[in-house]
């Protein structure tokens, strides 16, 4: 190989390695510096102030609040009815199976509107609930029913593709020892799953806890009612901006805190066949 | 006493099997791979369905197409070993020997009693509190035996247990099957594709051939060509 050739091939490698780290550097700053920027917007005397702000207490507590009994009820009934889906063939279980998906493509403003829809005070199921003295729109009830219909598909892909990975020897295996389906669900399959339900749950209540499309248009804005940390974000950009601002990081913390989770617990297989 | 009599359209041939097995024998299952051994054991465990025929256990219909019954898998006390042992790998071996008996609701003493005599037959005591995911593949394949035979079976099936023992390990393991089809006097299929295997545990070998029976007979009268069964 001759001087300049090699010359040219040492070129070509650093250009390379160039090339790939502005690629790395670049993509990471695009996506990094908007969330850093909150944190340099704010001090911490400032950040620790506004903590104790009315507004910021009642969207946190009322955030954590619905979006803890909205993971809760996504888990009790999606874990079931993942494997109820899972291990049995039914006319129709291609439509549900997109249904299941649906939330996730459709734009979080129209979910709201639907909801609206159906069990607003003029709504199909809205207006007999409300003969009955029933109110559900721009109530706490709706703040959950929007991020269970907003969030709950995060939990229900996770726990249908655990159960369709899971080797079928395990329940197959306690079938023959006399197990019910319900007992091979809560003894084998579940734990046998575990830590991927649990990344599942984990990105469920990251999804609820930020919700803010079907929330507004559903559960409305009232402080102390339906106004959870993403909607007194935005309240606070017409108001109090110290206080959008804390939310924000407040939200930035717990996101962070989730995807470390999940990257936790997703690091765990399932024993498959 | 087994009597199996069964026709089931599988993708590339039919299952047609008619096959006894007494009380207290070991009958040997044997076939090249795809001869539909393993299918044989999942219809007669209820696993999977035939298509038509019976299965009967000492009187009890497992399965009649004729007159529309199929009793549940869980309702026919089989002791079946599947080919992945699937010992539950998030339980300790104790508690995977003692989980067909605790799904039967059976007394702590009984369950304590048979879990500990299992548990010495296969030489695996040590390992009762280990969790069954850190075991090897014979400790898992011994940990499953042990686990069948503690809900005291009406019928035993074995799919390849053997092939992750040992010489040693093999030979006890091969004299507890014997010793418990014997004193449970029930019938017992084992699958292997080892001859060694059938001449070891056998009383009889009934060699599959696309579905349908080729041979049948002593496991030392085998015959030597016509089938090609890897020693």
């Amino acid at each position: 190989m001759t001087r300049s050739s090699l010359q040219q091939k040492n070129l070509q490698r650093t250009l390379t390695v160039i090339g790939a780290a502005v690629l790395i550097i670049s993509v990471t700053l695009y996506l990094a510096l908007p969330v850093a920027a909150l944190f340099f917007r704010t001090t911490p005397e400032l950040f620790f102030s506004s903590l104790s702000d009315p507004v910021v207490q009642s969207a946190l507590w009322l955030s954590l609040i619905t979006s803890v009994i909205s993971l809760g009820i996504v888990v009790l009934v999606g874990t079931p009815f993942a494997y109820v889906h899972c291990r049995n063939t039914y006319p129709g279980k291609m439509i549900v199976d997109t249904l299941i998906d649906l939330p996730l493509v459709l734009p979080p403003a129209v979910a709201g509107l639907a909801l609206l829809v159906l069990y607003g005070r003029v709504g199909f199921i809205g207006r007999p609930l409300n003969m009955f003295g029933i109110t559900l729109a721009f109530t706490t009830l709706a703040v959950i029913m929007a991020q269970i219909f907003v969030a709950s598909p995060f939990y229900l892909r996770q726990a249908k593709s655990l159960f369709e990975q899971l080797d079928p020897a395990y329940e197959h295996t306690a079938r023959t020892l006399g197990a019910s389906p319900l007992r091979i669900l809560t003894t084998i399959t579940i734990p046998l799953t575990a830590s991927g339900l649990v990344s599942g749950a984990v990105m469920t209540f990251g999804r609820a806890l930020g919700e803010f499309g079907a929330t507004i248009m559903f559960a409305g804005n009232l402080p102390g009612v339906t106004q959870t940390m993403p909607l007194a974000v935005y309240v606070g950009m017409e108001g109090n901006f110290n206080v959008g601002l804390t939310i924000s990081i407040l939200l930035v913390l717990i996101s962070f805190a989730i995807m470390i989770a999940v990257r936790f617990f997703a690091r765990r297989e399932v024993p498959h066949a | 006493m087994l009597e199996v009599d069964l026709h089931k359209q599988l993708r590339d041939f039919s299952l047609d099997l008619n096959l006894r097995v007494n009380p207290g024998e070991i009958l040997v299952l044997m076939g090249e791979n795809g001869a539909g051994k393993s299918t044989v054991l999942n219809n007669i465990s209820g696993l999977l369905k035939p298509d038509t025929g019976s299965i009967t256990l000492s009187g009890r219909q497992f399965f009649d197409s004729m007159n529309a019954i199929n009793l549940p898998v869980e309702d026919r006390n089989i002791g079946y070993v599947l080919q992945n042992p699937a010992v539950f790998p998030h339980l300790t071996v104790r508690e995977n020997i003692a989980y067909g008996l605790k799904t039967r609701h059976k007394a702590k003493d009984l369950v304590d009693t048979r879990v500990n005599h299992w548990m010495m037959v296969m030489n695996i005591e040590e390992l009762a509190r280990v969790k069954a995911g850190n075991l090897s593949g014979g400790q898992k394949q011994k940990v499953a035996l042990a686990r069948a035979f503690a809900i005291e079976p009406d019928l035993l099936m074995l799919d390849e247990p053997f092939t992750a023992l040992d010489k040693e390990s093999r030979q006890s393991v091969q004299e507890a099957v014997r010793t418990c089809v014997s004193d449970l006097q029930i019938p017992c299929l084992v699958v292997t594709h080892r001859v060694a295997d059938a001449l070891d545990i056998g009383e009889r070998v009934y060699l599959l051939n696309r579905g349908v029976n080729h041979w049948e007979g002593r496991p030392s009268d085998m015959p030597a060509a016509g089938m090609q069964l890897p020693m």
